[in-house]
C-alpha cells in the first residue's frame, strides 16, 4: 500500500461539519487523534457565526495539544454535499448554507492550505487510509446514519467525478416506482435503507398492521419509534419487526449487488448508526448481495464494516489532507515531469 | 494509476516516442520545432524521436513549410500506409473483421456468421481468415500489422484477454482469446469488453473527443457499458467494472441470464422487449407482432413500432423510462461529463432515446444532471469495430501512458 507520509512530527487539521455537532481533531499522519473538541451546530446560527466558531474550536485544539502552528501541515474539511470547488452549495442538512465558500474561509482565518470535501468521501478516505480499508485500492464506503452517504475509492484516489459528486449511492433506485424520495425520485435506496426512513416504514407498518408488535411499547408510542427502536424489538423477536428488517436487508443486499457490478471494488464497507445491527446486518446483506451480484465481481468482493467509530468525521476531514498531498506529491517527484527530462 | 515514473530510460525514450508520433497525428503536417515547443521536450529529444519514426516508416517528411524567419522547417505527417490495423467485433451471432490504415480508415470489412454454438477454435479460425482475405484484397503484407483490436462480451479479463463465461455462447469458459489469437496469427492482440471497445472508439473517432469522463452505454440485445474516467478505463479491481445491465432497477423482477432478478439488462435491453411482447400477445394484446409469435425478433418489433403498432411503441416507450432510470443512477454515482448511448435500440428508435434522456435528467440529482450532456452515438452501425481497432490505436499512440487522446 502507498502511504503519503509517514513522518509523525506532522499534523493535520481535521474539520467535521455536521447538521448536529461541531467536531475539530489535531490528526498525525498515520491516524492517531492528538486532541479534539466537539460542540453543537446551532444551525439557526447561520455560517459565519458557525465557521468562525469552528476556526475558535481549531486554535483551542491546537493550544490544548501544545502544537506549534508550523507543525500542521494543512486544514481538511468533511461536509455534506453538494459542494464544488472549495464551496458549499446548499446542503439539505445546513439550511442558509448557499454558496459559501468554505476552503477559502479556513486558508484564510488559519493561513494554511484547506480542502474541503464531501462528508462520506472524506470518511471512505478515512477507512482507506486509516480503517477496514487499509491497503484496498478499489474499496466503496457507505455511511447509513440518519442518512445515506456513499464514497469510492478506485486505484487508491477518491473517485470525484467531473464536479466532485460522484458516488451519490443512497440515491440509486432500487425499487423501480418505489417509495418517494427527498431527492424527488422515487425508490432510491436512501427512502428504504437510511435511519429516518427506517424509522418512518415501521411506524408505517406499526398503523397499518392492525398486528401486535412490542414496537410503540419499547418507544413508548408509534410517533416514538426510531431505528433503535427496531433493533430492541428485533432482539425481543418481535414478528413485525422481523418483517421491516428482511425486506430493508434485501433492498439494502440488492443495492449493494449493484454497487459491486458498477464499480469491481474489492471491499464495501458499511459504517453510520445502522452497523449496531451486527450480524444481523452483516450476515444476510453479504449472503444477497454476493449472490445477486455478477460472479467474477461477487468472487473477489467483501462487506465489511468500517472500523475507524465516533472519531471518523475527524479523521476522515484529515484523511481529505493526505489524498491531496499524495497527488501533489505524484506531480513533483514526477509521474508526468519525468516524461520531459 | 499514480505510479511514480523511475529513471527508466527505455521507459521515458518510449514515452517521448508515444507523445512525437501522437502529436504528429492530431496536429500534421507540423514541423520539428512546433513538435519541440508543443511537447515541452528538448530539440535532441525531439530530433532522435523524429529519426526513430521515420526509420521505422510511421512518419514521413512531405516538403518545407513557411517560414516564420530563417530556414523553411521540413514539414512531418503520419505516412498512413506505414501500419495497419484489424478490428474485429464478435458477438454471439456473428462476427466482423475490419482493416483500418494508420489515420484510423476503414478500407475493408466482412462479415462472418457465428451460432451460439461455435468452439473458440473455429472463431479464431474464422477470423484469422477473415484477416488474410482482408490483408489479400487491400494488398497490405502481415508484417504491416500493428495488432488486432477486440470488441468482445464481458465480463472478461482484459489484461489477459480471457473471456469467463460470454452469455449465448455455448461451452465457453474461460477461454484465452487473446493467446489463442496471437498464435494463431502472430500478431499483438487487444481484447476488451465491447463497451469499453466502444467507449474508446468515441474518443478516438467520434463526439467523445477531449472528453476525460465519459459513459458509453450500448442498447442491444443485451446492455453493456465502458466507462471512462481522468482519460482512461475504469475498470474496478478484477476489470469487471461498470456492469450496468446489470443493476437492479426491479427488485423482484424477471430473472436475468446473470442470475440476478431484475437487472437492466432483464427488462429493458432486447431480449427482454422481444420477450415482454410475447407475453404480452399471448395475454391477449393486439399486434403486428401476433404472426412471429414464436420467435418475435428485435428488428421486427423495431419496424411495427415505426408503422405505428401499439404494443411495439409502449414496450419501447417503456425501455426509454427504465433506461432513463438506470441512466439517473449512473450519473449519480459516476458524475460524469458525457453519456453516449448507442446499439441498435437507440439507432433505430428516436423514442427510445429521448424518452431516456428526458427521465435521466428529471431524476439524476441537480448537481450531476446539470453537468451530464446525454447524446446518441455517432460512429454508425460499425461503432463496434472502430472501437476495437482504437485499442489498438490507444497502444500505439497513448504507449507505455496507457491513457486517451485528449
Amino acid at each position: 500500500m502507498k502511504r503519503a507520509f509517514t513522518d509523525s512530527d506532522q499534523l493535520v487539521l481535521g474539520v467535521d461539519i455536521g447538521g448536529t455537532k461541531l467536531a475539530v481533531g489535531l490528526v498525525t499522519m498515520s491516524g492517531q487523534v492528538v486532541a479534539q473538541e466537539r460542540t453543537p451546530t446551532q444551525v439557526k446560527d447561520g455560517p459565519e457565526v458557525i465557521l468562525t466558531r469552528l476556526v475558535t474550536l481549531c486554535r483551542q485544539v491546537t493550544a490544548k495539544a501544545g502544537v506549534g502552528w508550523n507543525r500542521i501541515v494543512a486544514t481538511g474539511i468533511g461536509c455534506g454535499g453538494p459542494l464544488e470547488n472549495g464551496v458549499v452549495k446548499s446542503p439539505p442538512n445546513l439550511p442558509g448554507w448557499d454558496d459559501i465558500p468554505v476552503a477559502e474561509f479556513f486558508s484564510h482565518e488559519l493561513g494554511m492550505p484547506a480542502y474541503l470535501e464531501n462528508d462520506a468521501n472524506a470518511a471512505a478516505l478515512g477507512e482507506y487510509f486509516f480503517g477496514a480499508g487499509r491497503g484496498v485500492a478499489n474499496m466503496v464506503y457507505l455511511t447509513i446514519s440518519t442518512g445515506i452517504g456513499g464514497g469510492v475509492i478506485t486505484n487508491g484516489r477518491l473517485y470525484r467525478g467531473e464536479n466532485g459528486n460522484a458516488a451519490e449511492i443512497g440515491h440509486m433506485v432500487v425499487v423501480h416506482g418505489g417509495r418517494e424520495c427527498y431527492c424527488g425520485n422515487r425508490g432510491c435506496l436512501e427512502a428504504y435503507a437510511s435511519g429516518s426512513s427506517l424509522a418512518r416504514r415501521a411506524r408505517e407498518k406499526v398503523l397499518a398492521a392492525g398486528q401486535a408488535s412490542l414496537l410503540p411499547g419499547l418507544a413508548g408510542s408509534v410517533e416514538a419509534i426510531t431505528a433503535e427502536t427496531l433493533l430492541q424489538a428485533l432482539e425481543l423477536q418481535d414478528p413485525l419487526a422481523h418483517d421491516i428488517w428482511n425486506e430493508t436487508v434485501n433492498i439494502l443486499g440488492s443495492g449493494l449487488a449493484s454497487v459491486i457490478n458498477l464499480f469491481n471494488p474489492r471491499l464495501v464497507i458499511l459504517g453510520g448508526g445502522i452497523i449496531n445491527f451486527g450480524e444481523r446486518l452483516f450476515g444476510p446483506v453479504r449472503r444477497i448481495a454476493l449472490q445477486r451480484a455478477m460472479k467474477p465481481l461477487a468472487k473477489v468482493a467483501d462487506i465489511v464494516p468500517a472500523q475507524l467509530g465516533a472519531e471518523v468525521g475527524i479523521v476522515g476531514a484529515a484523511a481529505v489532507v493526505l489524498d491531496k498531498l499524495q497527488l501533489l506529491r505524484t506531480v513533483r517527484e514526477g509521474t508526468y515531469g519525468s516524461f520531459y527530462a | 494509476m499514480a505510479q511514480i515514473i523511475t529513471g527508466n530510460s527505455d521507459l521515458i525514450k518510449q514515452v517521448n516516442r508515444s507523445l512525437v508520433l501522437d502529436l504528429i497525428r492530431q496536429r500534421g503536417p507540423i514541423s520539428k520545432a512546433d513538435v519541440k515547443q508543443i511537447t515541452g521536450l528538448n530539440f535532441t529529444t525531439v530530433t532522435n524521436a523524429v529519426k526513430d519514426l521515420i526509420s521505422q516508416g510511421l512518419v514521413q517528411e512531405i516538403g518545407y513549410g513557411t517560414s516564420s524567419g530563417g530556414r523553411r522547417p521540413m514539414l512531418l505527417t503520419l505516412n498512413p500506409e506505414a501500419r495497419y490495423v484489424i478490428g474485429c467485433h464478435l458477438q454471439s451471432t456473428e462476427l466482423i473483421v475490419g482493416l483500418y490504415d494508420l489515420v484510423g480508415r476503414l478500407l475493408y470489412s466482412e462479415s462472418h456468421s457465428k451460432l451460439p454454438a461455435d468452439t473458440p477454435e473455429m472463431v479464431v479460425d474464422r477470423i484469422r481468415t477473415g484477416m488474410y482475405n482482408l490483408l489479400a484484397k487491400a494488398e497490405v503484407d502481415i508484417k504491416k500489422v500493428e495488432g488486432m483490436g477486440v470488441a468482445a462480451p464481458g465480463p472478461l479479463d482484459a489484461e489477459n484477454g480471457v473471456l469467463y463465461t460470454p452469455p449465448n455462447m455455448l461451452g465457453w469458459h474461460n477461454v484465452p482469446l487473446k493467446q489463442m489469437l496471437e498464435q494463431a496469427t502472430g500478431v499483438p492482440v487487444f481484447v476488451d469488453k465491447d463497451g469499453n471497445a466502444a467507449a474508446v472508439g468515441e474518443v478516438w473517432f467520434g463526439k467523445g473527443k477531449g472528453v476525460r469522463n465519459l459513459i458509453f452505454i450500448i442498447v442491444d440485445d443485451g446492455i453493456g457499458a465502458g466507462i471512462v474516467v481522468h482519460g482512461q478505463l475504469y475498470r474496478g479491481s478484477n476489470t469487471g467494472a461498470g456492469e450496468i445491465g446489470h443493476i437492479t432497477i426491479d427488485l423482484d423482477g424477471p430473472r436475468c441470464s446473470c442470475g440476478n432478478y431484475g437487472c437492466l439488462e432483464a427488462i429493458a435491453s432486447g431480449f427482454a422487449l422481444v420477450r415482454k411482447a410475447g407475453e404480452a400477445i399471448r395475454r391477449g394484446a393486439t399486434s403486428q407482432l401476433t404472426p412471429h409469435l414464436n420467435n418475435i425478433t428485435l428488428s421486427q418489433l423495431l419496424t411495427a413500432a415505426d408503422a405505428g403498432d401499439k404494443l411495439a411503441c409502449d414496450l419501447l416507450e417503456e425501455c426509454g423510462r427504465l433506461l432513463g432510470i438506470a441512466i439517473a443512477n449512473v450519473v449519480n454515482m459516476y458524475n460524469p461529463e458525457l453519456i453516449v448511448l448507442g446499439g441498435k435500440l437507440i439507432q433505430h428508435s428516436p423514442l427510445v432515446f429521448h424518452r431516456a434522456q428526458e427521465l435521466a435528467h428529471n431524476r439524476a440529482f441537480s448537481v450531476l444532471a446539470e453537468k451530464v450532456r446525454i447524446i446518441p452515438a455517432t460512429l454508425g452501425d460499425k461503432y463496434l469495430l472502430a472501437g476495437a481497432a482504437a485499442l489498438v490505436f490507444t497502444h500505439l499512440f497513448r504507449g507505455p501512458m496507457n491513457d486517451l487522446p485528449a
